[in-house]
Formats: C-alpha cells, sequence, structure tokens
C-alpha cells in the first residue's frame, strides 16, 4: 500500500540521518574533556572567526568541541546552554547573545556546579568563573581618536550602530564620548545596522540621498557594516567619504590596504576564541587559570597594513 | 461498505500515524546514541524548550483552520515583551502587568481581525503589516533598548518549577487543554471548521463568520502574549527583539501536524504532536552537536515531507 511506502521511505530518511551524524558522538566516556561553547550567531563573520579559532584550538589541545549557534536569539543561547548542561560538559563557554537577556545562563551553570567562561561581550550577571575578551570601550576609543586625527574638526559625520544594548555597541558608544568625538564632529545622524552590511549598505544610501556632499565620514561599529557603507560611497563615487570600522575581518583589511577603507581596528578574534578554549582546559584540568583575560585592541592602517599582513597580529601589536 | 469505512478511517489517521512513529523512532535512535538523551533533566529541558513554540502553535491553528494565517504574533511577543520590561522597572505590580501586556495583545488581536473580517484584507497583508507596526512599536517604545527585570515573582512564570514540571510547560499544557475543549467540544470551536471549510455556506446557515474570525486572530494573540510573558521572564528582560521568527516555527509546526493551509481540516492534536517533532530534532541535533546550518535543512525537509504525506493521504480519499 502506498501509506506503508510512505512510512518506509520516512523511517530511511530518520535512520540515515542519524547515522550520518553518529561520527561525532563516540569519544565520550574516554577520559577526553568536553567543552560546550555556545556562539550568539555564526552567520556574523567576526564570530565565525572566533568560533573557527576556538575548533582549532581544541583539536589542538584534544579536546571535544560541542558548538552551539543561537542564531540572535537569546531564548534559542539558553536552551542551547541547558543543552550543554544536561550533557554533563566539564566546561562551557558563552558568547553573549545580550547583556541582560543572556544572563541567566551563568547562575543555570553555576547552580549546575559547570565552571562558566564568558567569551568576547560582557554580561550582567559577572558571577562567571573567567571571562576572556576585550574591552570594548576601548575600540571605540581608538576608531574615535583615529577619525579626529584624521577628519576635519567640525566635519559631518553619521554613525552606524551595532544591535541596541548589546555590549560591542553600548561600549563602542560610550569610547566614541569619551574621546570627545561626538563633539568634535557635526553628528548628522546614528541609526542602527544590527551588525548587518546589507543593512548599514541600505542606511548609507540613503544617507548619501539625503545629506549629498555634506555627509564627511561614516563610523561604523563593526567592519561587516563599515564594508556596507563602504560599498554604497564607492557605488555613488564618493570615494571622498572617510569610513572605519571594527573587527579587522579579512576584506576590510584589504580595503585599507586598496586605501578605501581608512582604519579597521582589530578585535583580536583567534585570540579571544583560542584563548577562551585555554581557560576553559585549565579550569576543566584544576590548574591556575586566569580570572579576566583582555586582549588588546590596535588600529589597523595604511601605516601598518603591509606588516599585519605579512606577520599577522604579533606584527603589530610589538 | 463496512470495510470502505474501515479503510477510509485508516487514511485519516495515517498522516498522524506516521507522525507518532517518527517521533517515537527518535526517541528510540537517540536514547542509543546520547547517554544523556533519556534523562529526566533532558526531558524536562526539551519540554521547556517547546512551550515558547507550542503555545504561539495552538493560536496558530485557530486561525489557520479559518484558511487565515497570522504573521504578526512574533511582533506580539516582543510589544509584549518591551511593555513588561518597562512596567516591571518602574515598580509595577506583577499581576497588573500581566493584564497590561494581555489588554495589549488584545488590541492587536483586534486590529487584525478588524482588517480581514472588516475591511477584506488578505490575512497574509494584514498581518505582514501588523508584523511590520508591532516590531517598530516595540524598538520605538523601548527606544531599541532592552529593559533589566528583576521581579522574582514574574521571573518565577519563565524560570520557576511547580512541583518538579517547569510553569512554562504547565502553562503549555493549560493552553492546549483549553484549545482543545473549546475546538473540539463546543459550537463556537465547531464554527471555526465550518467557516474554514466553507465560509458562505457557515454564513447561510447562520454562523456569524466575522466573529469567528475576530476571535481567531484575538485567541492568536492572547496565545502570543502569554509567550512574551514566558520569554521575558526566562530571559529576565523585556527585549524589543524577542521572538523575531516564531510566526514560522509556528506555522511549522501546524503544518507538520496536518492542518491544511486552506482551511476546515485540522487538529490540535496534530500540531501538538507538530511541535514535539521540531523541539525534538532540534535537541536530538544540538545533543549530537550538528552544526546549526544543517539543522535547518533538516527542518524544512521535515515539513515538506509530513506535508506530502498528509496531501498523499487526503488525495486518496477522493
Amino acid at each position: 500500500m502506498k501509506g506503508k511506502k510512505l512510512i518506509a521511505i520516512l523511517l530511511v530518511c530518520c535512520v540515515a540521518s542519524f547515522v550520518f551524524a553518529q561520527g561525532s558522538t563516540e569519544s565520550k566516556g574516554s577520559g577526553q574533556l568536553t567543552i560546550g561553547f555556545s556562539s550568539k550567531d555564526n552567520s556574523d563573520v567576526f564570530v565565525k572567526n572566533i568560533t573557527d579559532a576556538a575548533t582549532a584550538k581544541a583539536a589542538e589541545l584534544g579536546v571535544k568541541l560541542l558548538m552551539s549557534d543561537a542564531r540572535g536569539d537569546v531564548n534559542t543561547q539558553i536552551s542551547d546552554v541547558e543543552n550543554f548542561i544536561v550533557q554533563d560538559v566539564d566546561a562551557i563557554i558563552v558568547i553573549p547573545q545580550s547583556v541582560e537577556g543572556s544572563a541567566p545562563v551563568v547562575s543555570m551553570c553555576n547552580e549546575a556546579g559547570i565552571p562558566i567562561v564568558v567569551c568576547n561581550g560582557d554580561i550582567a550577571d559577572t558571577s562567571y568563573t573567567a571571562f576572556v575578551g576585550c574591552t570594548d570601550q576601548e575600540s571605540g576609543e581608538i576608531l574615535g581618536t583615529w577619525m579626529m586625527d584624521n577628519v576635519a574638526k567640525g566635519s559631518n559625520i553619521a554613525i552606524i550602530e551595532g544591535p541596541m544594548g548589546q555590549s560591542g555597541q553600548v561600549g563602542r558608544y560610550n569610547g566614541f564620548k569619551a574621546v570627545g568625538m561626538l563633539d568634535y564632529f557635526n553628528v548628522l545622524s546614528v541609526q542602527t545596522a544590527n551588525w548587518k552590511r546589507d543593512e548599514a549598505m541600505a542606511l548609507a544610501e540613503d544617507w548619501l540621498t539625503t545629506y549629498g556632499d555634506k555627509l564627511d565620514a561614516i563610523v561604523c561599529e563593526n567592519d561587516d557594516m563599515g564594508m556596507g557603507a563602504l560599498s554604497a560611497c564607492l557605488a555613488a563615487g564618493r570615494s571622498d567619504v572617510v569610513v572605519g570600522g571594527v573587527d579587522a575581518i579579512n576584506d576590510a583589511v584589504q580595503a585599507v590596504k586598496a586605501g578605501t577603507y581608512g582604519i579597521s581596528v582589530l578585535q583580536d578574534a583567534a585570540g579571544q576564541g583560542g584563548g577562551s578554549v585555554e581557560v576553559a582546559v585549565k579550569i576543566a584540568k584544576g590548574e591556575d587559570y586566569p580570572v579576566d583575560t583582555r586582549i588588546p585592541f590596535v588600529g589597523i592602517t595604511a601605516q601598518n597594513v603591509d606588516a599585519y599582513l605579512a606577520g599577522g597580529v604579533t606584527a603589530i601589536t610589538q | 461498505m463496512n470495510l470502505n469505512l474501515t479503510r477510509q478511517e485508516f487514511k485519516s489517521i495515517l498522516p498522524r500515524f506516521a507522525l507518532v512513529a517518527v517521533v517515537l523512532i527518535i526517541v528510540g535512535v537517540m536514547s542509543f546514541l546520547s547517554p544523556v538523551f533519556m534523562t529526566s533533566k533532558n526531558m524536562t529541558n526539551i519540554f521547556r524548550q517547546i512551550s515558547i513554540n507550542g503555545i504561539i502553535a495552538v493560536g496558530m491553528t485557530f486561525v489557520i483552520l479559518l484558511g487565515d494565517i497570522d504573521l504578526s504574533v512574533g511582533a506580539v511577543v516582543g510589544v509584549v515583551s518591551v511593555f513588561c520590561g518597562n512596567l516591571l522597572e518602574q515598580g509595577m505590580n506583577w499581576f497588573a502587568v500581566c493584564l497590561v501586556a494581555l489588554g495589549v495583545a488584545v488590541i492587536f488581536g483586534i486590529f487584525n481581525g478588524t482588517l480581514v473580517a472588516y475591511f477584506n484584507f488578505q490575512p497574509f497583508v494584514a498581518t505582514l503589516a501588523t508584523l511590520t507596526i508591532g516590531r517598530g512599536v516595540a524598538l520605538a517604545y523601548s527606544d531599541g533598548r532592552p529593559y533589566i527585570i528583576t521581579n522574582p515573582t514574574f521571573k518565577a512564570i519563565g524560570q520557576g518549577y511547580l512541583g518538579k514540571v517547569p510553569i512554562p510547560v504547565v502553562i503549555l499544557l493549560s493552553v492546549c487543554v483549553v484549545g482543545f475543549v473549546i475546538l473540539n467540544y463546543t459550537t463556537f470551536g465547531r464554527y471555526f471548521f465550518a467557516v474554514g471549510g466553507n465560509k458562505n455556506a457557515a454564513r447561510l446557515s447562520g454562523v456569524k463568520t466575522k466573529r469567528v474570525e475576530m476571535s481567531a486572530y484575538i485567541i492568536s494573540a492572547i496565545c502570543a502574549c502569554i509567550v512574551g510573558l514566558i520569554l521575558s521572564a526566562r530571559i529576565s528582560s523585556g527585549q524589543p527583539n524577542a521572538g523575531e521568527g516564531y510566526e514560522l516555527d509556528a506555522i511549522a509546526a501546524v503544518a507538520i501536524g496536518g492542518t491544511s493551509m486552506n482551511g476546515g481540516v485540522g487538529s490540535l492534536g496534530g500540531t501538538l504532536l507538530g511541535f514535539i517533532m521540531i523541539g525534538l530534532l532540534s535537541n536530538s541535533m544540538n545533543l549530537l552537536n550538528i552544526n546549526s546550518f544543517y539543522q535547518q535543512i533538516v527542518k524544512g525537509c521535515l515539513i515538506i515531507i509530513a506535508v506530502y504525506v498528509d496531501m498523499k493521504s487526503k488525495g486518496d480519499k477522493k
């Protein structure tokens, strides 16, 4: 009968999909450490760089890394961490999706007695085991200072922000404020593009239409958005608009080298991803570990881009 | 004659039977593949995780039974979340906050219902507009920033337990029972099948079809409101972006559960199986550490298979 055949097909599909997956679940119980990594959104290039570095470091150290991706949803992130707790992993690393919203994961881990390492962004509940990341405000200060050094005082600028309330947005904006960039320039508009390239592009296009030649610079809180704004400027034949951002993703560095992009403040993704795994492993093994690791930012500009491309992060931080 | 009837009956329960079979297979296979899958902690997790999608799907079933659709539920979740966050921050009593949230959600439901029933907007277009308006209201009201929720009683809605059962699961069960009774044991509930099956015939036989349509959107909005409360309590914050994309998960659950998008045919039992299956699958794939990108592919394939089985069984009946 047709119905039975269909059920049979269904069963085969189901079994097949799980057999495919089986390979990844064997090593439990062999004394190998297992670490759960809850990422906030792997479709974000910079976050992907962190998780890739974490995966590589885990392979190097011989620990098993379980990777989950909240796809930008706080609720999913909490569920992901719940799943790790049930699996009784040896340590959990979290890149918080939201400073406030992700906070419950810290108490959940503490209650379950599993060490929690917070990576990259701030979280409201600071009773975590360790932190590996950077001070977001510092990147805003570096970007703001460079803009003030390279764009005339009183120029018209626009600012593209990350998702409101995320630690990157809050910290970087505070950085702009702290170095006085907001008073130094005439700020035409401040809008969020949610770290997204396409949203930033649309925003920049609209600004170029609205403000025309008045617009002198666009300050972006990350490079994905910076690349979007830059594409819009170049498409409109406005290569004179100074654009800068944070993260030092590949195409941003290439654009700095090409001279179209002013500055990309390097947030060391590999340092944070690898570093958080190192710390988590130390905690799980009961060794001494640093409670607060801050990976410094550094601006990549026309002056040091060649050194960076040739020698990596260490070539420009020393 | 007798044989025909049983055969027809078999055909009509076939899709449901296939769903139960698939659920059992996943459970069976998973208990072999993952040592933690069958633990009570993981089961608690699964049910807490599906309660969000489940409650919305229950409301969505009423709308889809009419052949309509409600895309605005995710936005209603966001609006409810920021209202709760703000009012709780100002120290309002948690119960009063819930009532205000309910009121706000009902307004959205009435808005949808009015556009569809009285102004003859297509449901897809009307609720798409409401979705956009709702998300805008949430962002404008909160200025894009999240609120922090500290009220312990309110937080219990998302994080507390009744005995050993998480409160969200208790709420989910209550919503399912209430929905089931309304739909199957009241005249009002049977009107949904009548109107969805043939609107004109229903109207000619004295059913107030506009009122039925209106109430479907209000029910859907109330369910979204309940989810907004649970979600905000669970993440301890009022987030304007809360609930983004939840409408699609709910529609997926209803579709997998065998409710026809053309209306008139379907059941809450099917929807229940639909969201259990989605939740089970996503928990399983997380435990097996399957990349989140592939998880989405699997979910999409599942919808196609489920709906195909459903169509086949109904096609044969003719």
